[in-house]
């Protein structure tokens, strides 16, 4: 019984979400919201990896760029399926995320946020700069739509069902991750790395093995969002990018797996009023950002838990009369 | 026209970039020295300081430029005093809460500013137009002016630092904050004064840049970047460092972008800092915390 209540709220969410682009499959509009969402939500949630080990990435959108280039110049250039592209993107963004990580995860603090920030405004540049393999500042176009066993995903709605499903993959691997001992790992080595060399845990080694799974997840969604976008450029995976999935993180909240996600969800959902006036939008969101930041220092998924307290004590107040 | 006078000038003029760039850096330097704000919002404090010089210059009193920048420097640490007060006093000690609304004070200066100000690019009339013909070379004035005005202002500040009280406190805080705070020094006060000046040097920068480029809303976003730079070269902390980062940086770039291209300056430019953090993170000046 306890068992089965466990899992009950979980699938009631899962069932709603997947119900979603159904229920709103006539406006396309709300489809784009729900994939680009979910694309944001991976690297959102792949993110926190690195963060878990204590390390504040101020460049992350890197990796969903360097996937995102992976997979679009396979796919126009040497014609390689989806699948394969999407696996591919994911794995080079994990391998120069180890080679970066062996030089720079011994840093902690403002160290690593600032090599990080600096290693995604390098790798902006020399996309642009290295024009005969990116397309330069023009980017790369008719980058073909995934094509699953010979089904090519072509409408709206089959496009947010694959980013879900997606999504679902990701998500599912890395909460199994960080509630796995290697998770523990991760979270031990955050709060105190060097009793944790002493006790003879490899610390590097888990940096790194954490910064390059978060990659590759980063790599995975990016090289989605070029085959679900079928144009990308350098401009897309500029810096503020970077800030915005940390930013995902931080006002969603760091103690569980759903900050993320709800920080992600909430953040996009608050702009929507905004749509069409670029300017107001982002002054609403930088607002909001400060008042979370401020007022809900552990996110928006310590609200449950702060008004708790209250509405016991509206019931029994309740109760008494 | 001669080769080494045409050095001579481009020195000239990297020397200018320079004084700019020392002007950013040491502020970065000293906020982040002092309490550990790594405050990203640093160049959109130049940003306010441009245009409230453009402001008080051309759109609204027609001010002399010197009287203008004075104005500017002065709201625009009245400005950086409420941001203290509002966003970083209430979250001193939290690096990631810090490092994250510093970003989004970032995002929330530069809107603003697309906002109020719109997105046409503004330009405030030289002050001091014209050259001066010294031997072969031909070098504008306000480029001189900016040389003399940063070096003045880093001498102030170094001056400052190292004989005043306050400036004293500045150093013990930075050396070991919770012993100052035992001595009796006020370290909430002093941060607070910290950070107003940090944010004054910049909007002076902002002010000095003013009549030399064009003042828009987005160009916080590559003065930040180009502080960090120098503060990462010189080491983070150190007054000295940043002087010696910005210098570099100044140079560097000038040489690159006359002899090759602005990008491949940029791509060197970060190259080199990832290098710096890599082999020694403290820098040139500075020491392991």
């Amino acid at each position: 019984m306890q068992h089965r209540r466990k899992f009950l709220i979980p699938a009631i969410v899962l069932g709603i979400v997947f119900i979603l682009p159904i229920l709103v499959h006539k406006n396309g509009y709300f489809l784009h919201l729900i994939t680009i969402v979910t694309i944001n939500v991976i690297l959102a949630v792949s993110l926190r990896l690195v963060l878990l080990t204590g390390h504040f990435n101020l460049g992350h959108a890197a990796f969903a760029g360097i996937g995102a280039y992976t997979s679009a110049i396979l796919a126009t250039k040497l014609g390689f399926p989806f699948i394969v592209d999407l696996l591919a993107a994911g794995v080079f963004a994990s391998v120069i995320a180890c080679l970066l990580g062996f030089a720079i995860l011994r840093l902690r603090g403002i160290y690593f946020a600032l090599a990080t920030f600096t290693f995604a405004s390098l790798t902006r540049l020399v996309i642009i700069y290295w024009d005969s393999l990116t397309g330069g500042p023009a980017g790369i176009r008719d980058i073909p739509f995934p094509n699953l066993f010979g089904f090519e995903v072509v409408t709206r709605l089959g496009l947010a069902y694959l980013g879900l499903f997606l999504a679902a993959a990701c998500l599912s691997i890395i909460y199994l991750i960080e509630n796995s001992r290697i998770g523990k790992t991760f979270k031990a080595i955050s709060q105190a790395p060097d009793l944790g060399e002493s006790v003879g845990v490899n610390v590097t080694g888990y940096n790194i093995l954490a910064f390059a799974v978060a990659s590759f997840f980063a790599g995975i969604a990016g090289g989605y969002y070029s085959h679900y976008i079928t144009y990308i450029s350098a401009d897309r995976f500029e810096v503020f990018m970077s800030v915005f999935i940390l930013i995902y993180n931080i006002v969603g909240g760091e103690a569980s797996i759903l900050g993320p996600i709800v920080g992600t969800i909430f953040m996009t959902l608050l702009n929507e009023p905004f749509r069409g006036y670029t300017q107001y939008e982002m002054v609403f969101f930088s607002i909001s950002l400060m008042v979370c930041i401020l007022l809900l220092p552990d996110g928006l998924i310590s609200i449950p838990r702060r008004i708790f307290p209250y509405m016991i004590r509206f019931v029994k107040a309740c109760g008494v009369h | 026209m001669e080769y080494s006078t045409f050095l001579a000038q481009n020195l000239l003029i990297a020397l200018s970039l320079s004084g700019i760039y020392i002007l950013i850096g040491v502020g970065v330097t000293l906020i982040f020295g002092i309490m550990h704000i790594a405050n990203f919002a640093h160049g959109e404090f130049l940003m306010l300081g441009a245009f409230a010089t453009y402001y008080f210059c051309v759109e609204l009193f027609h001010l002399p430029y010197g009287f203008a920048s004075l104005l500017s420097a002065f709201s625009v640490a009245m400005i950086s005093l409420i941001v203290f007060r509002v966003i970083f006093q209430p979250l001193q000690g939290k690096f990631r809460a810090t490092v994250t609304a510093a970003l989004g004070l970032l995002l929330l200066l530069q809107s603003a500013g697309f906002l109020v100000f719109g997105i046409q690019e503004k330009s405030v009339p030289s002050p001091f137009p014209g050259t001066i013909r010294f031997g072969s070379m031909i070098l504008p004035k306000e480029r001189l002016m900016v040389i003399v005005a940063a070096f003045l202002l880093i001498l102030g500040l170094l001056v400052f630092v190292r004989y005043t009280k306050p400036g004293r406190a500045m150093r013990a805080i930075e050396q070991n904050s919770s012993a100052a705070e035992l001595m009796g020094v006020d370290v909430t006060g002093i941060s607070r004064l910290g950070f107003i000046i940090g944010c004054t040097l910049a909007a002076i920068a902002g002010s000095l840049i003013a009549p030399l480029f064009l003042v828009e809303p987005s160009m916080g976003l590559i003065v930040v970047v180009k502080g960090f730079t120098i503060v990462i070269l010189g080491g983070i902390g150190s007054v000295a460092g940043a002087i010696v980062g910005g210098l570099i940086l100044g140079f560097m770039e000038s040489f690159i972008t006359l002899y090759f291209d602005s990008t491949l300056a940029n791509i060197i430019c970060w190259s080199l800092i990832i290098f710096v953090i890599v082999v020694k993170p403290t820098g040139l000046f500075g020491h392991a915390t």
